[in-house]
């Protein structure tokens, strides 16, 4: 098992006669497991054309997905998305951290289906800060607002506790008090650990310079987590002139 | 796209580039950045700085949705002390500002649209300071309804942030 550790999931497709194999991380598969794998597929008579596997449950067979992926041509994220780090160091970018935040991190397979569609990458959801005082705080700037947003958070629980313990936690946004009135349960809205759940809003006012905090409710034990977060300004379309006039220099 | 670039090729982590050379506008200049190895941001192309939409067009599939996304940096490729500012914008739509404040750092902007005709454009323009210029340009499919909202048909999503809690490195992940 020394080298499978590095690996985090494995995407198996058949593509007519062939199977083809990604691994969400950028290890070598090993020909030994490539061998083991096969045998446990034709073992178990496997007939849809893919599967999605997480490596950590590997000698369970454990299948996250069964919905046809074939198209994955990026090292992590299906569709090419750029999630930044919340290491990097820049101004105004996630400043005024709350005392208590802390990085966290899993090896088991996050199963991304969630309660929308956006799919974030299971190496993205692997990760998280929790607020081991009771909550998160962050400030940043945002490109472009204020405007209406698209603002949506990307929840799973990673930590295993007892029971009797839980993590509730609230969004606060100043000036939207209305927001802070949904209690978040990742554990209970995703219906297990290690699922997706993604809160957000669709339709939303943000400024420019953005605070938020995610503060644990008074029954809760653990402080909030959060594993990644997208913001996105709408736009308004300029149907411009329908004359062929434009571009005045279409190039390519 | 790989702006400025001169031949096909595939990147590190498996990235398929091609190079802009249907294009018949613009100089392509080679810039030499620290730390910067990637072949697709060492090329550019830079456009006049005149009263003229310089303007990339795209073979999409209707009704589909995408992620576009361009990124520049700028290199000192024009030996200017002067930062470039210019505006890119998709379609007729005024998209953003793009505003160089570093010579060593790649401004990245992003959008998702839900095409409502075969080609999209993507054009450079308006510059109040130095030469419009594009090191890379690059469209993504989306599958299904990621990234469905009731306000598609009249708004486009910009992306100003995307971030990765908890992350182990300053690296993104992609």
């Amino acid at each position: 098992m020394s080298h499978s550790m590095l690996l985090h999931s494995l995407l198996v497709c058949k593509l007519g006669p062939v199977w083809m194999l990604s691994v969400y991380s950028r290890t070598v598969i090993k020909q030994m497991v490539m061998y083991k794998l096969f045998l446990y597929l034709t073992k178990d008579k496997i007939k849809s054309n893919c599967f999605h596997i997480s490596y950590s449950h590997f000698h369970k067979l454990h299948y996250l997905k069964s919905i046809c992926f074939c198209n994955i041509r990026y090292p992590d994220d299906p569709f090419d998305r750029i999630w930044e780090s919340d290491s990097v160091k820049k101004a105004n970018y996630l400043v005024d951290v709350a005392d208590g935040t802390k990085k966290i991190s899993t090896n088991v397979s996050i199963d991304v289906r969630g309660n929308g569609d956006e799919m974030p990458p299971v190496k993205v959801m692997q990760t998280a800060v929790v607020g081991t005082n009771g909550s998160l705080t962050y400030r940043l700037n945002l490109d472009g607002f204020p405007a209406t947003g698209w603002a949506y958070s990307y929840l799973a629980e990673i930590e295993d506790f007892p029971r009797n313990q839980s993590r509730k936690f609230r969004l606060v946004l100043p000036g939207q008090a209305d927001i802070s009135k949904a209690v978040v349960n990742i554990e209970e809205n995703a219906l297990r650990k290690y699922r997706l759940y993604e809160p957000g809003f669709y339709n939303l006012s943000l400024p420019f310079v953005m605070s938020f905090k995610l503060g644990k409710t008074a029954d809760s034990s653990k402080g909030p987590l959060l594993n990644a977060m997208e913001i996105n300004k709408y736009l308004e379309k300029n149907g411009g002139s329908p004359d062929g006039k434009y571009p005045p220099h279409d190039m390519l | 796209m790989d702006c400025g670039g001169d031949k096909n090729f595939t990147d590190e982590i498996g990235l398929k580039w091609t190079p802009d050379d249907k294009i018949s506008y613009g100089e392509i200049s080679t810039i030499s950045v620290a730390n910067e190895t990637r072949k697709q941001y060492t090329t550019l192309r830079h456009f006049p700085a005149d009263s003229r939409k310089y303007c990339y067009t795209l073979d999409v599939v209707t009704r589909t949705r995408y992620l576009l996304r361009a990124t520049f940096l700028y290199g000192n490729f024009d030996n200017n002390n002067v930062y470039p500012k210019f505006d890119i914008s998709f379609g007729a739509t005024h998209w953003s500002t793009i505003v160089i404040s570093d010579e060593n750092t790649i401004e990245v902007r992003e959008l998702i649209f839900l095409a409502s005709s075969p080609t999209v454009s993507v054009c450079l323009s308006n510059a109040t300071t130095g030469e419009p210029f594009i090191s890379t340009l690059e469209l993504r499919q989306f599958n299904g309804s990621v990234y469905f909202t009731f306000y598609e048909e009249h708004f486009y999503l910009s992306l100003s942030a995307r971030i990765n809690f908890g992350a182990e490195s300053d690296a993104p992940v992609r």
